[in-house]
Formats: C-alpha cells, sequence, structure tokens
C-alpha cells in the first residue's frame, strides 16, 4: 500500500500531466501542510490557544506567455483537475490583459548550502498542554507586583512543503519555528510604561534552553520600567545607533522591499533604474538569505523549487542585484535568486523576502557606540510605514541618549524617520557581528499576503543623522 | 467523502460529540471558491480556486475549546476536533458561559446570490478588466501608476451544533479596488476607489477606473491650510465615514465589552449618546447587504436592529455567549472574520441614515471648513475608549464661502468620535454601498487639523 507522501506525488505528477494535456507549456505544482500552534496568556491566565490546520495544493501554469494560478483543498483525482483548470482560467483572464511575456527561466537544480539548524525538541511531538505549562511557570517565575499587565505568547510552525515542476524539477522540506514574545505593562515611581521584547528562530524548543523565556519576560518587563521612568527627548536631528533588530527592520521594511523584481519591473520602485550605483556609504551593505545565519528563519528552496541564495543586494554602498523569481529573472536579465514565496497553498509566490540583513562591518561594538558624541541608541522596533517616495517612520522599542560613547538614560517612544536612500548614505560604520532573528507572530505583509515568516538583522549600525521624533 | 454536502459532514461529526468526550459541540463548515485578479502597473497576477474549512469548537464542562483544518477529509476533521477537546481541557473554567446556541426560525429565506460570478467566463472577466485598465490609462496623461484588484467570490456555509442547529446558506460577492497615483510636473497626486456588491457588476468597472483617475487630478495644486485656520467644520464624505466611526462604534456596542466593563456606554442604554440626526441601524436581512445571510456564523437568524435611534442607545450587540450571559436572545451578531476564526461580536450591515442633500450641499452650507474624501491614514490607531483618533488625509479640500477653493497638502485632522457625534451639524443624502455599511456623508463642527 502506498504511503500518504507517496500518493501526494502521485497526485502531483497528475496535475502536471493534466495541466500539459489542457495546453500548458509549464507547469509547478506544490503541497503544503502547515501546523501552528499559538498561545497567549494575559499574567497567567490563558486567553486563547489556537492549533490551526492548513493542507492544500496550488498550481501554476503558463500558457501563451502568460501564467495563472489553481489552488484546492481536495486532495484527489478529481480536486487536481478542478485546481489545474482554475489555473488555466486565470491564465486565461490574465493573457487578455497582460502587456509582458512571462516565461519561466531555465533551471539547473543546485543544491541549498547554507545552514541547518537544529530541531531537536520538535515542537510538532510535543502535546499542547506541554507548551502552555511551559508558557505558564515561565510567566509566574517572573511576574513582579509592578506589573499592571502582561500579555505573552507562544508560537510555533512546523509543515511540509512538497514541489514539483515540468521540467522534472522536485523539492522537499519542513520549514520549522518556535517564538516567544512578551508585552508588559508597569508601573515605576507612580509613572506607567510599557515594552515588548520577542524572540523567535527556525529551531525546536531547545531554542527556549540558550534563551529562557523568563530572560524574555523580564526584559519585557524592565523595558518597561525603564520607559516608565525614561525621559523626552526633543525632537530633532541626531546621529543614531541601531541595534541589529532594528537595522534589520529598515533593512526589510524600507529597502528589500524596493529590490523585490516585481516592483522593480513594473517601476514602481524608486531604485528601478539604480543598478549599479553608489546608493550608499561604503558601510551600507544589505543581503537577502536563505540561510538563517544564527537564530533566522531557514529557507533552504523557495516554492518555485529554487535553491534560495545569498544575495548581496547593496555592496559597500553599490545596488547590485534585485530579488528575482523564474519568471521575473528574465526580465530583469538577472539569475534567479529563490526569492518566490507564498504565505500558504492559497496564494500564488510572489518575489518575497526571506532573511534581510545589513553587512558585517569591522569594528567592534564598543568602537561603533564611541563613534558617537552625543545621539540616540534604539533597540528593536514594533513597526512602522514606509512611503513609496522612500521615507520611513519606525518607533522604536526602547531608545536611550548615548553621550561619548556610552548610554546614559532611557528615552520615551522614539519614532525614527528619515529617507531611505538618506539613511543608506548616513551610515558611518557597522559592527563585526551579526545577528539575525526570526519572527513570532508578526511577518511581512504584501499585496494581501500576510504574515509570511521572515528573518531580519544585521550588525549594529552607526548613522550621522536620522530625524527623531518623540 | 468529497461526495457528501457539507451539512452532511456537519451533521456527522455533530452526532459523535460524545465519543469526542465532549458536552457540546459545533461545526463551521465552509466552502470557498474565490476568482481574484491583481494588478500592479503592468504585473498581472491572477488566481483560482476552491479552498474548503472546518472550524470546531467544542464545549467541555464551562470551557470552550476552538480548532481549525482546511480539508474536509473525515480523519483530519476528527483530528481538529480532539485538537480543540484538548485546547478546551487547557482553557480555565468560564464560569459566564452558558451553552452554545440553539436554533431558531430565521427570517431571511437566503443571502444574495448572483449566478453570473460562478459561472461568467475568463474572456468576459478579461474584457470589462482590460476595458476598464484601458479606460484608466486614456483619462489622464498624468497617470503614473496604477493598482487594483477585482474579486469574484462565492461561498457556501454551514452551521451545525449539538443543540439542534442545522443551518445553510450561500452567497457571492463582487468587489473591486483601485489606486491611482498621478504625477504632474513634480506634484503627486493619488487616489483610491472601491466597488463592492453582492451581484456581478463588471460592467460598472470602466467607469469606477476613470472616475478614480478623474477624481485624482483634481488633487493638483495642493497649497496648505490657512495658518490661522485649525479649528472648524469637516465634511467626511460617505466613503469615509466607516473608516473614521466604525471601530469606536463597534468597541463600544458590543455586549461583550459592556459585560466587560470597557465599553464607556455601559451605563447609557436609553440615554443620548448622540446627536438626535443621528441613527443607526445593524441589519443583518437588508436586501442585497454584503453581510446579509439566513444566520449569522453561530447559526442564529440574522436580525434588523435599529442601534442608536435619533441619537438614543437602544440596544447593544449580542452573539450567544453575552445574550445569554444576560438570559436574552442573540442579536445575530457572531461573524467571523475568515473561516478559521472563532466567531466574534460584529457588524452586519451598517445603515446611518440620511437627512437630505448631496455632498455639494453640504459644501454650500459651510462658511470655512474642510472636505475630508476618499481615504485617510492612521484611523486604525484609535483609542475606541477614549475615541481619540488623528487621521492623516492626502485627499482633503479647503471651503469658503460653501465652494471648494483649493486641494490641501496632506493635512491630519484630530477627532474627539464622542464629541463629532453630538456635533453632527448635517447628515447628506448621498448614500454609498461600502462593504457593509451603507451611509451618507457627514458635516460635523468643532474639530481641529493641522
Amino acid at each position: 500500500m502506498k504511503s500518504e507522501r507517496e500518493f501526494i506525488w502521485d497526485l502531483m505528477e497528475y496535475a502536471i500531466e493534466y495541466g500539459q494535456k489542457l495546453g500548458a507549456k509549464f507547469v509547478e505544482v506544490r503541497y503544503e501542510e502547515l501546523y501552528r500552534t499559538l498561545v497567549n496568556l494575559e499574567k497567567d491566565r490563558v486567553v486563547s490557544v489556537r492549533n490551526p490546520i492548513v493542507r492544500g495544493l496550488g498550481v501554476t501554469v503558463y500558457l501563451d506567455g502568460t501564467k495563472g494560478y489553481g489552488y484546492s483543498c481536495k486532495l484527489d483525482k478529481t480536486g487536481i483537475e478542478e485546481t489545474v483548470k482554475h489555473a488555466i482560467k486565470a491564465a486565461k483572464i490574465s493573457s487578455k490583459l497582460a502587456k509582458v511575456k512571462l516565461e519561466p527561466a531555465e533551471y539547473k537544480p543546485e543544491k541549498y548550502v547554507g545552514f541547518v539548524p537544529s530541531l531537536k525538541k520538535d515542537p510538532l511531538y510535543v502535546e499542547i498542554s506541554e507548551k502552555v505549562k511551559m508558557l505558564k511557570d515561565a510567566v509566574r517565575n517572573t511576574l513582579k507586583k509592578n506589573v499592571l499587565s502582561l500579555r505573552t505568547t507562544y508560537v510555533d510552525l512546523r509543515g511540509v512543503k512538497m514541489f514539483l515542476a515540468s521540467d522534472g524539477l522536485r523539492r522537499r522540506w519542513e520549514p520549522y519555528l518556535v517564538g516567544v514574545s512578551a508585552y508588559a505593562t508597569v508601573r515605576k515611581n507612580g509613572n506607567v510604561g510599557s515594552n515588548a521584547e520577542l524572540k523567535g528562530a527556525s529551531r525546536g524548543l531547545e531554542l527556549f534552553d540558550e534563551f529562557p523565556i523568563e530572560t524574555i519576560i523580564s526584559k519585557a518587563i524592565s523595558g518597561a520600567e525603564e520607559i516608565a521612568i525614561a525621559k523626552r527627548i526633543r525632537p530633532g536631528r541626531y546621529p543614531l545607533i541601531c541595534n541589529p533588530e532594528f537595522a534589520g527592520v529598515i533593512a526589510h521594511e524600507s529597502f528589500g522591499h524596493l529590490t523585490e523584481a516585481d516592483s522593480i519591473w513594473t517601476k514602481m520602485s524608486i531604485l528601478h533604474d539604480k543598478l549599479g550605483e553608489q546608493i550608499g556609504s561604503e558601510h551600507a551593505t544589505v543581503i537577502d538569505s536563505g540561510d538563517p545565519i544564527n537564530y533566522g528563519w531557514y529557507q533552504p528552496y523557495d516554492d518555485e523549487g529554487i535553491a534560495c541564495k545569498t544575495v548581496v543586494i547593496l555592496e559597500k554602498g553599490v545596488l547590485k542585484h534585485f530579488l528575482t523569481t523564474r519568471d521575473t529573472a528574465p526580465l530583469l536579465k538577472m539569475d534567479i535568486t529563490g526569492n518566490a514565496r507564498a504565505i500558504d497553498p492559497f496564494h500564488p509566490p510572489i518575489p518575497r523576502m526571506r532573511n534581510t540583513y545589513f553587512g558585517a562591518g569591522d569594528m567592534s561594538k564598543e568602537e561603533l557606540f564611541e563613534l558617537i558624541k552625543g545621539g540616540v541608541y534604539v533597540e528593536g522596533s514594533l513597526g512602522g510605514e514606509t512611503e513609496p517616495t522612500g521615507i520611513f517612520t519606525f518607533g522604536a522599542n526602547r531608545a536611550y541618549w548615548v553621550e561619548n560613547g556610552e548610554i546614559k538614560y532611557a528615552l520615551k517612544a522614539v519614532n525614527v524617520r528619515a529617507h531611505i536612500l538618506d539613511f543608506l548614505k548616513n551610515i558611518i560604520g557597522a559592527s563585526k557581528e551579526i545577528f539575525v532573528r526570526g519572527p513570532v507572530l508578526g511577518g511581512c505583509g504584501k499585496r494581501g499576503q500576510a504574515p509570511l515568516p521572515v528573518g531580519l538583522g544585521g550588525p549594529y549600525l552607526a548613522v550621522r543623522e536620522a530625524i527623531i521624533g518623540g | 467523502m468529497y461526495m457528501m454536502g457539507l451539512i452532511e459532514i456537519g451533521e456527522k461529526f455533530v452526532k459523535r460529540a460524545k465519543k469526542f468526550n465532549a458536552d457540546e459541540i459545533e461545526l463551521f463548515v465552509v466552502r470557498e471558491e474565490h476568482t481574484r485578479v491583481e494588478f500592479v502597473g503592468e504585473d498581472i497576477l491572477t488566481t483560482s480556486g476552491i479552498s474548503e474549512h472546518v472550524a470546531v469548537r467544542v464545549v467541555v464542562g464551562k470551557s470552550l475549546g476552538f480548532s481549525s483544518v482546511s480539508s474536509l477529509r473525515e480523519n483530519e476533521i476528527e483530528n481538529a476536533i480532539k485538537i480543540a477537546v484538548k485546547i478546551a481541557k487547557e482553557k480555565p473554567a468560564d464560569p459566564h458561559f452558558k451553552h452554545l446556541p440553539d436554533p431558531e426560525k430565521p427570517i431571511v429565506s437566503k443571502g444574495p446570490f448572483d449566478e453570473r460570478i460562478l459561472n461568467v467566463s475568463p474572456e468576459i472577466i478579461g474584457k470589462y478588466v482590460s476595458e476598464a485598465l484601458n479606460s484608466a490609462y486614456s483619462t489622464s496623461k498624468y497617470l503614473k501608476k496604477i493598482e487594483g484588484i477585482v474579486s469574484l467570490y462565492s461561498v457556501n456555509k454551514v452551521v451545525v451544533n449539538s443543540r439542534g442547529i442545522c443551518e445553510e446558506d450561500s452567497g457571492t460577492f463582487f468587489a473591486s479596488w483601485i489606486w491611482a497615483m498621478l504625477k504632474k510636473n513634480d506634484e503627486i497626486s493619488q487616489e483610491m476607489r472601491v466597488l463592492t456588491s453582492r451581484m456581478l457588476k463588471l460592467e460598472s468597472l470602466p467607469e469606477l477606473f476613470r472616475t478614480t483617475v478623474k477624481r485624482g487630478e483634481e488633487y493638483f495644486g495642493k497649497k496648505k491650510l490657512p495658518s490661522d485656520f485649525k479649528h472648524g467644520p469637516v465634511i467626511f464624505e460617505n466613503v469615509v465615514v466607516p473608516s473614521i466611526f466604525a471601530t469606536t462604534l463597534l468597541f463600544n456596542l458590543s455586549a461583550r465589552n459592556v459585560q466587560e466593563k470597557r465599553s464607556v456606554w455601559m451605563n447609557k442604554l436609553g440615554q443620548q449618546v448622540a446627536s438626535k440626526k443621528f441613527t443607526l441601524i445593524d441589519d443583518g436581512t437588508m436586501a442585497n447587504g454584503f453581510y446579509t445571510f439566513r444566520v449569522d456564523d453561530e447559526g442564529v437568524p440574522m436580525r434588523r436592529k435599529v442601534v442608536i435611534e435619533n441619537g438614543v442607545l437602544k440596544t447593544f450587540l449580542y452573539d450567544s455567549y453575552a445574550a445569554l450571559r444576560e438570559n436574552k436572545k442573540s442579536t445575530g451578531n457572531a461573524l467571523r472574520p475568515s473561516p478559521t476564526s472563532e466567531p466574534q461580536v460584529t457588524f452586519t450591515n451598517v445603515i446611518i441614515e440620511g437627512e437630505k442633500g448631496s455632498i455639494d450641499d453640504l459644501i454650500r452650507e459651510v462658511d470655512k471648513g474642510l472636505l475630508i474624501r476618499s481615504y485617510v491614514m492612521g484611523s486604525h490607531l484609535v483609542d475606541p475608549v477614549r475615541g481619540i483618533l488623528s487621521v492623516t488625509c492626502p485627499m482633503a479640500f479647503y471651503i469658503e464661502n460653501g465652494e471648494i477653493q483649493y486641494p490641501l497638502k496632506s493635512v491630519i485632522v484630530s477627532i474627539n468620535i464622542f464629541e463629532a457625534l453630538n456635533n453632527i451639524v448635517r447628515i447628506g443624502k448621498d448614500y454609498v454601498s461600502y462593504v457593509n455599511f451603507f451611509v451618507p456623508s457627514m458635516l460635523i463642527s468643532g474639530l481641529s487639523f493641522t
């Protein structure tokens, strides 16, 4: 008797055969199973536990220079036929509208060569009750009297991704991720402060041996205490130091999106005509990779079965490469980088990032801080926005006043605002070590597909100036 | 298994509640068919497919467990139920929880359904979207970027629970969203429009795209507000009204928030909470309403309720949990934001009753003020308890002597929603259907802006 997996491979092969029978020139089939666990606590009270399961199959067909995407949860022969017909229908609609021909580039299969993180304590085989207890215990061990509210979340993601294309490309890999976030509101000296802290990575539950959940929660609480008694800063232009996480948010949100192939060939991005130009300082290097580096998101293959490459998008300030997929690479006359991703089988792969981070510099963290005589140091970010013009505003989780290279005191609610090209030109130094982190609850959102797990990070970055808002 | 109807699937598992050690069980079974054309400049991405989901709620003692799976396979559903039972056991007992809802006879026999949304050919869809895009590009030489979506969607949904609810309904939806960016010399202007309907409206697309671009041109020549003008009346064009008011209204009208003492209106039933001009109706039975169905997402009949009448608060909005807690009937306001979510207290179709006049009539009433059009940014950041909101409005005009004078450089309007509800000068009668809202434009006095 055939195993479940063999049965799925057979269906995928049938999809290709059926697609070709209906006239498709090239067919890709993607199967996904995704298991998530989400536990939310308010202090040590369980607010919600969720365990959604997604299973489905998607088919891309290329037909007369256009493509269409079809999907279904029906895993049998009729389901496959329906899905392929849907994909053909989609391609036919596109063919009435498309002015640019899309063809998948030739691809010689390569293997993923990056770091494969550990998965010793696989969350898939740990009971929900144990996960709830783990989080509850950590909260009980760290809760202090001055904590007004403490929201903690535990997340894990496991799954299987299988891929087959009509040129024989075949992949199977398993994504994995665990994470915890904590958001604390505390009272200190009569003042109230709030702060978030999170840790997420492609790892098994052993992540929390290295980074105990108690430490994550304690940091959220102590950060909130600092913010409660923090000083306000007068809005204006100041020198800036970003921690790896804050730098990563900018690398991803404000820069990375501008280099995704779809925004380049449609000329939507302000960088579409800047390839080869010096757009940042010599200290500005930005990389996007499927390699999680240390605590990022593990993505060996993309959703078109392409081995994820490490792309140096910006090298010492020069714009070198864009993030491509199988059908956008020929439009840009570039290599395929393995950036086609979808949030689930019900959505088509589009150009997306994997782990996006600033490249390392040659300074120690201390030397980097010494570059700043008087300025602001920011840690982490809960988000913000980037305008199509390239101007971004991001709130910092925590901020501090730095004088002569030393952290002096905490600052309240700091926003960093700059034009991304000014920001890149103003980078005056980067530290040697890189830290990349994975997502917990969030991730990337684009064209109706969110949240997509991504990693972000970098070294500590020193920036000549940015607009600091209170 | 796939030959079974959704209702049979639901019934089959509900009958076996005891086998799963659940006291009660509810299955929400959904099949969705969706065709979506997305365009970002010349990048065209079309997807089409069917997805099926089962969301399970189980009751163990005084605890509710929830789980979901995107599959109708028997073993997968069974697994989801077992997970929901495990989750129920993990959660603390909820002393206020009574039971899942009981069956009642629906008022509406069936939600609006347009067969054409299922059957229209890809060639016809392509033809209309192509015509619409061409009409956008030929409308203005200043058009630089265009982005949007055209979506055709149908749903079959079934709610079955072990207390006897066994309801099935289906519906169709058509939606389009378009954003256009124009550039003249160095000035950038943008406009966004939305079209939503339960019926196929492909033939309305060229007009929608054309007006979007045409209106985009009206924002060229932007100037700053007169520097001494920081306070005054503001007209919110109909499509902007939901984004300004909906979050705060819903938060404070939700019976769950009243019971948890989070609603500022918890002691205001029967009292004046808004201007006498303001009447708000929540009507899940509205003809062709975007959210009209036989029953809500936990199987309770959809109803029509006058929620605020001439400014007086008449009722809160209930799901079965909140209703049973007060020994009342649910108002049929439990909807799921996605098929794999638990039901939440939500508006069904919202109608704000109009007084008289068009947007031009409202403008004529303003001596000196603002007109906010199309869309605003930052409305999701509202604090619904304090009702304080500050929105950036990239599409706004300055009005003087009852006439539009010029478009404004991005203006920020600060609003206290509770004060604004009491400061309504006039409500127009220029209704627009905007997703589940059927609302006219509103003129409100005493707002601050910069």
